[in-house]
C-alpha cells in the first residue's frame, strides 16, 4: 500500500522546488505520480518535506572505528539504547556509538544514506560485517588507496593502464563505492615514523610523490567511470599552513573533478601572535573559483570526542600534544590508522579558530551545491550535533551568541565575526541531501521527483532550527514509515551500494599473485570480499565516457 | 584487553612485521610451541620487502622466566625472575626516557643487558615486541600488558615500534570485535538491564560463576570446564547448561543439553579474525549433518519471543 504526504511544503532543490505546496506520492519504495486511492495519508500540515539526508563522510564502521569503541569504555557508559525503550537491538552511544545505535540515530535525524569513507582494503571484510548490523540507512564504503604499495610500484614503472586495472579489481574485491586518499604517501612514510610535507616530496622506498599518486588515481577513476570522484584528505592536515598544501593540491588537479574532504582541518595558516590562524576565506575563494571542486567541511564543535583517521602521523602528533590514549594500526602494503580521544574547548585558542574556520567555509563558499555538511564524524564532533550546526548556519543571532562564549583572543581574530549570511532551508536541503546525493552520483537519492527512492524526512517547521532538525515528525525509508517524532518505530535494513567497473584485470593477474606472495600475509584467494557479505547489495552503474 | 582500553597501543598487521621488522622480541611467549607458524610466516624466517634474506635480516630476542624450545630460534635469551616482568619493563621505560635506574640489576637481569636491548629498540628500523600468556596470565595481569604498551608508546618517540599480543584461542579476536561493534565492549558485557553494561571485575564469566549468580548457562563454542578456575567451573555443574559445539569436550560431557553444530571453517563457511584483527574468510571443506551455529540460536530466540507474547496475551 502506498503513502500520500499531503499539506506539506516540499523542498526539493534538485527540481528547484522551494516550499512548494504539493503532495508527495509513494508506492513500492519509490516516489510515484499517484500512490492510488488506498494510500495511507500523512497530514504534513505545518511541515516541510525533504528527501532523506545523505551523509557523504562519516566514520561509522570498520577496524579503526571499532578500536575507537574498544578504547573508550567510558564513552559508552552514560548513553544507551535499550529494548525497553522499544528498540529491537540494544546498544551504547557516546561519540563512537555501536552499530545499531548508529543506524537508529541517523534515522531519527531524518538521514537515510551514509558513507563510511576510509576503509583499507584489508579492512573491507570487517567494515561490511559491521554495515550488516547498521539498520535504517543505505550504506557504502570508500576504499583507501593513497598509500597502496601496488599502485606505487606501477607509478615507478609508469604503468598507468595497470593502475586502472588494479583499481577496477580492488573496487570489486572490497565491494566499494569509490576511492579515498588520506595523506597520500604519508601513511607509507609513517611506517618509518616519518611523514610527508609537500606534494612533490619523494617517498622513501618508492620513486613517486603525492602529486603523482593523486593524479594517477584520479585519472584511473575517470577512466573507470566511478560515480563519485576522488575523495581526498590532503597532506599536512591539521597543522599551521595546511591551507597552502590544500591549494597546491587543488591546483595540481588542473580541472579534474575532486572532492576535498573535511577541508576545515586543512584551512589553517601560521599568522597572528599564536602562529595559528584561519585561512578559510582563502580556501573558500579557491573553491568559488574552481568549479571542479566540491568540499565537505568537517565542522568542529565544542566538547569531547574521539578522533579516528587513516592519517597515522597526524594522530601521533595529536597524542604527543594531548598526552591522551593513542592507538596506531599500520596496515601491510596498504595504509594505516590512528585513534586519539580529544576535547575541543571554548577556552582553547586553537580550538576556537578551528570552530570558526569551519563556519567560515560554509558561509563564504557561494554555491551550496559544492559545500556539504559534515563534522567528519566523530573527528570534529559526533554526527548527532548536526541539528545544532544547522542552527549555527541558519541563525546569525544564535551564532553571535556562540561567538561571545569563545576565547576572547580568538573571537577578536576570526573572520567569522563579520559574516552575516544565514542559510535558508533550501540551502540546508542542498548541503545535507541534494548536493551530497548529486556528488555521490546517486541519481535516485536526494530528491523527491518521480522514480526517486522513497526516502523522505518530514520536519515540523519551527524557528528553532535545532529542535526542528533533531526530531523529524516522520521519516520514511524505502516507502515505509520508520520513525515518528524523532523516534524509530520500525527496524528496517537498507542496501549496501557498490560499483563493479567493467575493466578486466588480465594484465595484472600475475603481478598481483607475485605481490601477494612476496609482501602480504593473506592469500590472494582469500582476499576479495564476496557478495555474501552484502545481504542487500545494490549495484550502482559506472558511467564510462565514450 | 583492559590494558588496551586504558591506554591504547602502537600496533600493525603482521605483514608489517614480515616486511619491515629488523628487531623482534618475544616476551613471555613460546611461539615454537604456541604459534608454530608465526615464525615462518611473519616474525622469524619470513622474507619481506626490507627483509629479503628473512631470518638473517632480523635480530630476535626471547624474554622469559625459563628457557623454552623457542630459545634456539633466538639470537639472545634474557631470563628474568618469575613475577618480575613489571619491574623489568619499568626499568626499560626509564632507560628509554633517559633515566638510568640506580641499581645493577632488576628481576635478575643486569641493567647493562637492558640498556643494550633498549638501544637496539631505538636503533631499529621497525622493532616489535610480541607478548604472550606468560605475562598476561601471571601476577599483575593487565598491569603487565599496560607496562608493555607504555613501553611501546615511550619507544615510539625514538623509533618505529609495535607492541602486539600473541592471542590464542580460535577467533577470540572475532568475538571480541563483534561484541564491541554491537555493545561497545569486547567482553564481560551484562545485558541484565536491557542494555549493555561493562565491568570486567564484576561481569566476567569467572566473577559471575564464582558468585553463583547465573541460574542457567548457554555456552557457544567455548570450553569453560577446561579453561575456567575450578570454583567457577564447579558452579556450571550445578545449573542447567546448554552447549553448542561441533566436538565432544569436557563441557559437552557435563552439559544437560548438547546441540551439535557445524564446525565453522570446516563444514560451514564463515569469518575468523586473525590475532592482528584481519578477518579471514573460512571455507567449508566437509559436509556435516548438523545445523549452523546461528540456527539453533535463532530458533531459541524466536521461541522465547513467542512465549513472551503468549504470556502477555493471557
Ligand atoms: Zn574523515
Amino acid at each position: 500500500m502506498g503513502i500520500r504526504i499531503v499539506n506539506g511544503e516540499v523542498i526539493d532543490p534538485a527540481h528547484g522546488e522551494d516550499r512548494v505546496k504539493r503532495d508527495v506520492h509513494i508506492k513500492d519504495g519509490k516516489i510515484v505520480a499517484d500512490a492510488g486511492q488506498d494510500a495511507t495519508v500523512i497530514d504534513a500540515t505545518g511541515c516541510v518535506v525533504m528527501a532523506g539526508g545523505v551523509d557523504i563522510h562519516t566514520h561509522v564502521a570498520g577496524p579503526k572505528v571499532n578500536f575507537a569503541r574498544l578504547m573508550r569504555p567510558e564513552d559508552h557508559r552514560y548513553e544507551h539504547v535499550s529494548r525497553e525503550d522499544g528498540y529491537e537491538r540494544s546498544g551504547t552511544g557516546g561519540v563512537a556509538a555501536t552499530t545499531y545505535t548508529t543506524g537508529y540515530r541517523y534515522c531519527e535525524m531524518g538521514y537515510t544514506t551514509i558513507v563510511e569513507p576510509a576503509v583499507p582494503p584489508l579492512g573491507a571484510r570487517h567494515a561490511h560485517e559491521e554495515l550488516v548490523d547498521i539498520p535504517q540507512v543505505d550504506k557504502a564504503i570508500f576504499t583507501l588507496l593513497g598509500n597502496s604499495e601496488i599502485i606505487f610500484q606501477y607509478l615507478e614503472k609508469g604503468e598507468t593502464s595497470k593502475i586502472n586495472e588494479y583499481i577496477s579489481w580492488i573496487m570489486d574485491a572490497t565491494k566499494s563505492y569509490s576511492v579515498k586518499i588520506v595523506n597520500p604517501g604519508g601513511a607509507n612514510m609513517w611506517k618509518y615514523r616519518a611523514d610527508i610535507h609537500d606534494i612533490d616530496q619523494k617517498l622513501r622506498d618508492f620513486d613517486t610523490t603525492p602529486r603523482q599518486i593523486i593524479l594517477a588515481i584520479a585519472d584511473a577513476m575517470a577512466t573507470l567511470g566511478l560515480p563519485h570522484p576522488l575523495h581526498l584528505h590532503c597532506n599536512n592536515l591539521g597543522v599551521p599552513d595546511s591551507y597552502k598544501t590544500a591549494i597546491a593540491t587543488a591546483e595540481a588537479m588542473e580541472g579534474r573533478p575532486l572532492h576535498l574532504t573535511h577541508l576545515q582541518f586543512s584551512s589553517y595558516g601560521a599568522s597572528g601572535k599564536r602562529k595559528f590562524s584561519s585561512e578559510a576565506p582563502r580556501l573558500a575563494r579557491m573553491v568559488n573559483d574552481n568549479k571542479n571542486i566540491t568540499i565537505d567541511v568537517g565542522q568542529v564543535l565544542f566538547g569531547k570526542t574521539t578522533t579516528i583517521t587513516a592519517d597515522g602521523p597526524f594522530e601521533y602528533h595529536l597524542h604527543k600534544l594531548t598526552g591522551s590514549k593513542w592507538y596506531n594500526g599500520d596496515v601491510e602494503c596498504e595504509d594505516g590508522c590512528g585513534v586519539v580521544p580529544y576535547d575541543y574547548k571554548r577556552k582553547s585558542f586553537v580550538n576556537c579558530i578551528q570552530w570558526a574556520a569551519g563556519l567560515e567555509l560554509f558561509l563564504l563558499i557561494d554555491d551550496p551545491w559544492r559545500v556539504y555538511l559534515t563534522t567528519d564524524h566523530p573527528n570534529g564532533a559526533p554526527f548527532i550535533t548536526y541539528p545544532h550546526l544547522i542552527r549555527l548556519l541558519m541563525d546569525k543571532d544564535f551564532r553571535r551568541e556562540q561567538v561571545e562564549k569563545i576565547s576572547a583572543e580568538a573571537a577578536a581574530e576570526i573572520p567569522l565575526k563579520v559574516l552575516d549570511r544565514e542559510y535558508t532551508l533550501y540551502e540546508i536541503a542542498i548541503i545535507t541531501r541534494s548536493g551530497t546525493a548529486r556528488r555521490l552520483g546517486l541519481v535516485n537519492k536526494g530528491h523527491l521527483g518521480v522514480g526517486g527512492d522513497a526516502d523522505v524526512a518530514v520536519y515540523r517547521a519551527s524557528r528553532n532550527w535545532e529542535e526542528m532538525f533533531a526530531k523529524p515528525a516522520w521519516v520514511i525509508k524505502d516507502g515505509q514509515v520508520v520513525a515518528k517524532e524523532g523516534k524509530v518505530t520500525r527496524q528496517v535494513f537498507g542496501t549496501t551500494m557498490y560499483v563493479h567497473p567493467a575493466r578486466g584485470f588480465a594484465d595484472i593477474e600475475k603481478d598481483l599473485a607475485d605481490f601477494f606472495e612476496s609482501y602480504y600475509t593473506v592469500n590472494i584467494n582469500n582476499y576479495p570480499v564476496g557478495l555474501e557479505y552484502l545481504p542487500r547489495p545494490e549495484l550502482i552503474p559506472c558511467q564510462v565516457k565514450a | 584487553m583492559v590494558a588496551l582500553q586504558l591506554g591504547g597501543a602502537p600496533a600493525a598487521t603482521l605483514g608489517e612485521v614480515k616486511n619491515r621488522a629488523d628487531l623482534v622480541i618475544f616476551w613471555g611467549s613460546n611461539p615454537a610451541e604456541s604459534h608454530p607458524r608465526h615464525f615462518t610466516r611473519y616474525s622469524g624466517s619470513a622474507k619481506g620487502r626490507m627483509n629479503p634474506r628473512g631470518r638473517k635480516d632480523r635480530y630476535i630476542v626471547l624474554v622469559d622466566i625459563r628457557p623454552t624450545p623457542s630459545v634456539k630460534y633466538a639470537d639472545e635469551f634474557i631470563q628474568i625472575k618469575p613475577g618480575h616482568d613489571y619491574e623489568v619493563l619499568t626499568a626499560m621505560r626509564m632507560l628509554t626516557n633517559g633515566n638510568r635506574p640506580d641499581m645493577d640489576s632488576v628481576g635478575d637481569v643486569a641493567i647493562q643487558t637492558l640498556e643494550r636491548l633498549v638501544q637496539r629498540c631505538k636503533d631499529a628500523r621497525l622493532g616489535v615486541l610480541f607478548f604472550g600468556q606468560g605475562i598476561t596470565e601471571t601476577r599483575g595481569k593487565h598491569q603487565n600488558s599496560m607496562a608493555i604498551y607504555q613501553f611501546g608508546k615511550d619507544m615510539s618517540r625514538h623509533s618505529k615500534f609495535l607492541t602486539l599480543p600473541m592471542r590464542g584461542h580460535y577467533n577470540v579476536v572475532g568475538s571480541g570485535n563483534t561484541m564491541c561493534w554491537q555493545t561497545g565492549y569486547p567482553f564481560a558485557v551484562n545485558f541484565g538491564r536491557g542494555y549493555p553494561q561493562f565491568n570486567p571485575g564484576e561481569f566476567s564469566v569467572v566473577d559471575l560463576l564464582k558468585r553463583k549468580e547465573p541460574d542457567a548457562a548457554l555456552i557457544v563454542a567455548a570450553e569453560p570446564m577446561d579453561h575456567l578456575p575450578y570454583e567457577a567451573a564447579r558452579h556450571l555443574e550445578n545449573i542447567p547448561t546448554i552447549v553448542l559445539d561441533p566436538r565432544e569436550t569436557l563441557t559437552t560431557k557435563m552439559a544437560d543439553v548438547v546441540i551439535p553444530v557445524k564446525h565453522a571453517g570446516v563444514s560451514v563457511e564463515g569469518t575468523a579474525y586473525r590475532m592482528d584483527h584481519i578477518p579471514i574468510k573460512m571455507r567449508s571443506v566437509l559436509n556435516s549433518p548438523w545445523p549452523k551455529d546461528d540456527e539453533p540460536l535463532s530458533t531459541i530466540i524466536a521461541r522465547i519471543k513467542a512465549i513472551r507474547k503468549e504470556e502477555a496475551e493471557t
